[in-house]
């Protein structure tokens, strides 16, 4: 056996074997300190720096008067820094209560947390007062939970407006990767429906940074001198062509009578959006926060599902409201006169070896295009619509803008549906399908499916002697350089001489002033009124009530196309609406005085009166 | 016994070493933390110096004590020593455990027991009249490590184990045991890192069977060697589900640092970042954007180096490393030199331990090596961790006052 006797060679070799071990230290430290030196300052640079952003305000939302409809208000973000978190079982417990938020939720918020972990994460957005005084008082009691002053959106509390003006909530981490360029980051808040989404880039504005020194511990130690901070730009505002006097006039009247439907009323001169009314409506404020789980049950299991946008979302059979494009296809197609008549109306109409009754049992007798209109007589229009034909029928539907998106400043509009003779093959087969479906077309029914804004723009189109605008929410942007106003848009003309629409508008003038008319109920004092109504089968309920409308007949400033649901007959309850609306609107602008102004010395006696009712 | 009142000149260079080590871990333990949140941590290098003072005393007693006495009283202090580490054991777990309270101030017992591990195994080794090959010997060594070692283990306090596996492989392979002997300590160790993954055990067991070939120790103790290689590959997956959570971690960690960026393996970044942004020049004392900002947390302790490497650079850290060269160069001069076998083992023991820490220590701080909560001697600020340092090199010293004596 070999073995190591003399004590020189073990000194030696044990010598060796330390230095060797130090040496390849040094040779260690040394390529750290100079070949990878770049990397690790790089690293280190990075390391100190906290990028803040600092989020830029956000845009208020006007009405076309500039009244206030949406802003900003303080709120405070109660947020935990999982580092700083002692024991997050007992945090989460202690929190809950004060949050109203599940303990798991919060717990599994604080573990889950995929940002480093001295980032605050948000446990709830716009805590209420009081949880924040509460916070503040004890502290102690919550180690590691923060408070951030941040800004929440203000809308309108009773939901006035909530389908147009949407709300906002937190972006997910799947579109943070996609929409990190935009200048988005962890928290951010984004436009998740309505003008809030469609606007988004514009309300947003840009958010500042801010740089700051940090601790490992997340500790701020103060601004990084090195870097100035970048000022954040303020989000434009947003004018918007809604009239919110009017708005808040026709929401009251829906919700006077817990009305369910739609109301859209357009500047027939350019598309404007002057009321945009769906209703129920829901109080857009819960979605500010996270909305709790009980609100969202509510919401969504709502038998009259008030997150429906229905003035753009829903589609319905038109009823007799589409008389009006029937008629004029007809004119156009040169399949009838204004003076042709058919058979007389008896309450009923045979085609093959079916009735087809009309509304009025007793029947109208014989009557001209006109009259016809007036008394929406279903007769008249069956035998109407059988000489127009389906073809004809379908190609003016679609040339009056109808089964398709009108192409409003909203997301997630309705296409609704015109009916042809592919379709009725494609769904029977071909040549399988009765010729008689025209006849229910040519009354608005059957499968033919509007949108309440595709029957608004139709009518501002009568209204205007035919030039079918975009509809538009917009109206102005307001930067600080001024006003940008957003210039109309002409979708296409309809299909209509001015004869045609000459014999359309007198139709409807008769509708509402007319002898035989059903609209009686939407006459405005001092102006004259012109609409249709409309009564649409609903084979799930009550027949849905229609009224479409314009005024003044002479020079029309208002379009406006109602729907109440399973209501009856459109001229009992939803002309009502819209004459209020139309008479409302031009108060608001001046073409109907409102009374007779008070002379001057009457004034002061007025405001004792008022001072003394105080008292 | 003759007293040298005149110092000689390797007592003064290790003594100059041992203060220039001190003084940077002082003016180090400031720059760490000096922007601590609290007056307690930012008075940390002022404890250090009263530390100082102590450990000066303790160093001019290990030195100027009669190498008897450490003889006489080598067995008795191992007794005491496995008593503590027994109250220690009986009085509950945890980190904690590791501190027995010496009245005002507290003392870290693993300290002490790398000082009785050193002290017996010298004391054995140096009056065993059995001959190097004897195997009783050898079992008598591994036992009398064995049992302190376990119980520290058991605190669980990895990094002091191991500690005391390299003094008493070191101080084997001073005492001239045969190659193959050797090979039979080392061997297994190796195997158990090398069992990790089945084709580095392959390679290893065949390097193994050609090193055999080369010593020729003889069929009975090659078969041992083998059969103590494999048990141990068998074994190791067994002893790896006994770890606890924490040392696992920091083993896998330490293969791979991006497993866990801001758990086990934040540290080891965070000290390379530190050093690797250093430059070859520093940031500049106090100037240390890693280590001031707190982005490590034991910055005063176990990754004292990463603020010397960020602050001084690499010229910084090549002076630490280069004194302690000298220091470790002159130890085994010292040992070699030395006719006293006690001492020269105790002057093998200390080396080790100076080496060990070192390489473990800075070995982390560069990445090299994993997590396991080694101070650097001198520079680290701890009481216990300086005392020991200092005594150590007191019996450096005392060596070589005494070498010639038998």
């Amino acid at each position: 056996m070999e073995g190591l006797h003399s004590k020189s060679l073990r000194a030696n070799i044990l010598a060796g074997f330390f230095a060797m071990l130090l040496i390849l230290l040094i040779v260690r430290m040394f390529y750290m300190q100079t070949f990878q030196y770049r990397n690790y300052l790089e690293i280190s640079e990075e390391n100190r720096i906290r990028i803040v952003p600092e989020i830029a305000v956000r845009g208020k939302i006007f009405d076309r008067y500039g009244n206030l409809i949406v802003d900003n208000r303080p709120s405070y973000v109660v947020a935990a820094v999982p580092n700083e978190v002692t024991d997050v079982k007992v945090a989460s417990a202690n929190l809950a209560d004060l949050l109203s938020v599940s303990p798991d939720r919060i717990e599994s918020k604080i573990r889950k947390s995929r940002s480093r972990r001295h980032q605050p994460v948000r446990l709830k957005r716009d805590a209420p007062f009081e949880t924040v005084c509460r916070i503040e008082e004890a502290s102690s009691l919550y180690p590691g939970v923060v408070l951030q002053l941040n800004q929440s959106r203000n809308y309108p509390e009773n939901g006035s407006a909530a389908h147009l003006l949407g709300y906002l909530s937190e972006i997910t981490e799947e579109e943070l990767d996609e929409f990190r360029s935009k200048g988005f980051h962890s928290g951010s808040l984004i436009g998740r429906k309505g003008v809030e989404r469609e606007y988004d880039d514009f309300l947003r504005g840009i958010d500042g940074t801010r740089f700051l020194e940090v601790s490992a511990e997340g500790r701020i130690i103060g601004p990084l001198e090195t870097r100035d901070p970048v000022e954040p730009i303020p989000g434009y505002s947003l004018k918007l062509g809604l009239d919110y006097d009017l708005q808040q006039f026709a929401e009251s009247l829906f919700i006077a009578d817990t009305l369910t439907g739609a109301a859209v009323a357009l500047d027939p001169n350019n598309g404007h959006v002057l009321a945009f009314v769906s209703e129920p409506s829901f109080d857009a404020n819960l979605f500010t926060g996270p909305l709790s789980p009980e609100d969202w049950k509510r919401l969504s299991t709502d038998e009259r599902h008030p997150l429906l946008n229905r003035c753009i979302q829903a589609t319905y059979p038109p009823g007799s409201i589409y008389k009006l494009i029937v008629a004029g296809a007809a004119l156009e197609a040169n399949t009838a006169t204004p003076d042709t008549k058919f058979l007389s109306c008896t309450g009923g109409y045979r085609y093959g070896n079916r009735i087809f009754k009309c509304h009025k049992l007793s029947g109208h007798g014989i009557l001209t295009m006109i009259d016809a209109i007036a008394a929406s007589c279903d007769v008249y229009f069956y035998q109407l619509g059988k000489e127009l034909g389906l073809k004809n029928w379908a190609e003016y539907s679609r040339m009056c803008g109808f089964g398709k998106p009108t192409g409003i400043d909203l997301d997630d509009e309705a296409a609704g549906l015109i009916p042809d003779k592919e379709y009725y093959d494609n769904r029977h087969g071909e040549g399988r399908w009765p010729s008689s479906l025209i006849l229910n077309l040519a009354i608005g029914q059957g499968e033919l499916l509007v949108t309440p804004l595709q029957m608004a723009q139709f009518y501002a189109a009568l209204a205007n002697g035919g030039t079918i605008y975009k509809p538009k929410i917009l109206y102005s942007l307001v930067t600080p350089e001024g006003e940008i106003q957003r210039e109309p848009e002409v979708a296409g003309e309809l299909p209509f001489k001015p004869s045609t629409i000459a014999v359309l508008d007198s139709a409807a003038t008769d509708v509402v002033n007319g002898r035989l008319g059903t609209a009686g109920r939407a006459r405005v004092k001092g102006i004259v009124v012109c609409g249709k109504t409309g009564t649409a089968q609903n084979p799930h309920g009550n027949e849905h009530a229609w009224f479409c409308a314009y005024a003044p007949r002479e020079n029309p400033r208002i379009a406006i196309a109602c729907i109440v649901e399973n209501a009856g007959h459109g001229g009992a309850v939803a002309a009502p609406i819209v004459g209020n609306m139309i008479e409302r609107y031009l108060k608001n602008i001046g073409v109907i005085m409102d009374s007779i102004p008070i002379p001057e010395q009457f004034m002061a006696q007025e405001s004792e009166e008022g001072e003394t009712n105080e008292l | 016994m003759s007293f040298n009142v005149g110092f000689s000149r390797i007592t003064l260079i290790l003594t100059v070493c041992g203060l220039l080590l001190t003084f940077i871990g002082i003016l180090f333990i400031q720059s760490a933390m000096y922007a601590a949140p609290s007056k307690y941590e930012q008075d940390y290098y002022k404890r250090q110096m009263l530390w100082m003072m102590i450990s000066l005393l303790a160093f001019i007693v290990a030195a100027f004590l009669p190498m008897r006495v450490y003889e006489v009283l080598a067995y008795v202090f191992y007794g005491v020593v496995l008593l503590l580490l027994l109250i220690l054991l009986f009085k509950g777990g945890g980190r904690s455990a590791r501190w027995i309270n010496f009245g005002l101030f507290n003392f870290q017992v693993s300290e002490i027991a790398k000082l009785a591990v050193i002290f017996v195994l010298a004391r054995y080794l140096a009056y065993s009249r059995r001959p190097a090959n004897s195997v009783i010997k050898l079992a008598a060594v591994i036992l009398l490590v064995a049992i302190p070692m376990l119980l520290v283990l058991k605190q669980p306090d990895l990094g002091t184990s191991l500690v005391f596996l390299a003094i008493v492989v070191v101080i084997l392979f001073w005492s001239g045991i045969p190659a193959p002997y050797m090979l039979l300590m080392i061997s297994p160790a190796i195997s158990l890192i090398a069992s990790s993954h089945w084709l580095s055990w392959v390679l290893f067991l065949i390097l193994l069977l050609v090193l055999l070939r080369f010593i020729k120790p003889g069929a009975v103790f090659g078969t041992f060697t083998i059969t103590v290689n494999l048990l141990v590959g068998m074994i190791m997956p067994f002893v790896w589900n006994r770890l606890q959570d924490y040392q696992k971690n920091r083993i896998l960690v330490f293969l791979n640092p991006g497993r866990d960026p801001l758990g086990a393996g934040y540290q080891i970044i965070q000290s390379k970042v530190a050093i690797g942004s250093g430059g070859l020049w520093g940031k500049g004392y106090m100037s240390g954007t890693q280590t001031n900002l707190a982005f490590i947390p034991e910055r005063h302790t176990d990754f004292i180096f990463s603020v010397l490497g960020e602050e001084f650079g690499f010229w910084g850290g090549l002076i630490v490393l280069v004194t302690f060269l000298v220091i470790i160069l002159l130890g085994i001069h010292i040992a070699y030199k030395c006719r006293n076998r006690f001492m020269s083992y105790v002057a093998v023991g200390a080396v080790t331990i100076f080496t060990f820490q070192l390489v473990v220590n800075v070995g982390m701080t560069l990445g090299l090596m994993p997590v396991t909560g080694l101070p650097l001697p001198f520079v680290s600020y701890g009481g216990s961790s300086l005392l020991l340092s200092w005594t150590l090199l007191g019996l450096l010293v005392n060596a070589e006052n005494n070498w010639q004596e038998y």
